[in-house]
């Protein structure tokens, strides 16, 4: 009887203890598979890109080659940090020539990430 | 005999005198000085978190300041600037407040506001002409103000995480700068600018302030030095921009 309890009273209190720390979200997983199913490089302009990507989290310039000009980036992330500590992040950068779309740059550790890239 | 009171146009007049007594007394309209820069219909656009950025002075130094303080700063400087915008927006006439003009866009067409203003691109971009155009005319208007706040810290000593501070353990003091940008709907450029800047200034969360800002009548809105430092500096910009703009060739 009095092990019942006490193996009750763990299970409850790592119950508690996990409702404590929830999983952290936040950001927006950048949908990247309508990169190139709705967007065209050269074609699409800012405003097809904030219309089927959504507004972005964070702006900048980037100069990618020496012999180039600085492009617009728009850059998009979404971070899932557990209790585990086992963290993991998708981010997205979009390249503008002007107002055209120009490329894209994104990186994935979360659960649906293509094998290669998984831990 | 009829008294007086069995008639119903007494119960109306009782009606009258109570419910007149009952109405609060007027409020001074303490913004009734700032008038909108001529005539044309502006709205002043959603104060959102994105417009506040908080920053510190000397980064390496400040290692107690917490992440519960930075968001408490962007709430309450977005919470203060809307307050204070939407009392010239009352006012009625040409102005429309921000609250009023992000009922009307929704928070779709606010977050794409974010994205237009933010954009590092020049204004003359046609997408965001075009946006911004839109919203303008959503919102009936030719001209958009836009707000942006900073805060940046200049010292940050014993704050501690949950900011529960007791007398004396700790000081905080920041310089706070508020601008406001009038574009142009159909250009998308900037044609006015208005600046704003105040010291905040806070041991164990009792600060002074400056007495222009403690005049000033805020209804619902709880009141702290951090709050009219913000306000100090709203309204300073506000008056700055409806200052005529100096010609170049005046002394």
């Amino acid at each position: 009887m009095f092990r019942k309890a006490a193996l009750l009273s763990l299970v409850l209190i790592f119950a508690l203890a996990g409702a404590g720390c929830p999983t952290v979200r936040y950001g927006r997983v950048p949908p990247t598979a309508r990169l190139e199913a709705d967007l065209t490089p050269r074609v699409s302009t800012k405003a097809d890109v904030l219309r089927v990507l959504g507004p972005p989290r964070g702006y900048g310039r980037a100069q990618l080659r020496a012999a180039g000009t600085p492009r617009d980036t728009w850059f998009y992330e979404a971070i899932v940090a557990p209790p585990s500590g086992d963290v993991r992040i998708k981010f997205l950068l979009v390249y503008f020539d002007g107002e055209v779309f120009d490329g894209y740059f994104w990186f994935s550790s979360l659960k649906d990430a293509p094998p290669i890239l998984q831990r | 005999m009829k008294t007086r009171f069995d008639s119903p146009w007494g119960a109306v007049v009782v009606l009258a005198l109570v419910l007149g007594g009952c109405a609060a007394p007027p409020r001074p309209n303490v913004l009734a000085h700032l008038a909108p820069k001529g005539q044309q219909p502006v709205a002043l656009l959603p104060v959102q978190a994105a417009d506040v950025r908080v920053t510190l002075a000397e980064p390496t130094t400040f290692n107690e300041i917490t992440v519960g303080l930075f968001t408490k700063s962007q709430e309450s400087a977005v919470r203060t600037a809307t307050a204070i915008l939407d009392g010239l927006g009352k006012r009625g006439g040409a102005v429309t407040g921000p609250s009023i003009a992000a009922s009307a866009l929704g928070p779709e067409e606010c977050a794409r506001l974010v994205v237009y203003l933010n954009d590092p691109g020049p204004p003359t971009e046609a997408w965001k002409q075009q946006g911004l155009a839109e919203i303008a005319g959503r919102l009936g208007v030719t001209a958009l103000v836009r707000t942006r706040i900073t805060v940046r810290y200049t010292e940050a000593i014993g704050v501690p995480a949950d900011l529960s501070v007791g007398p004396g353990s700790a000081s905080v003091a920041a310089t706070i700068t508020v601008e406001l940008d009038e574009i142009d709907a159909r250009s998308g450029r900037i044609v006015g600018h208005g600046r704003g800047e105040s010291i905040y200034r806070s041991t164990s969360r009792v600060a002074g302030a400056t007495s222009a800002a403690a005049a000033t009548v805020v209804p619902s809105l709880p009141v702290g030095p951090f709050t009219e430092s913000v306000m100090l500096a709203v309204h300073t910009a506000w008056r700055a921009l409806q200052a005529p703009p100096v010609a170049a060739d005046q002394p």
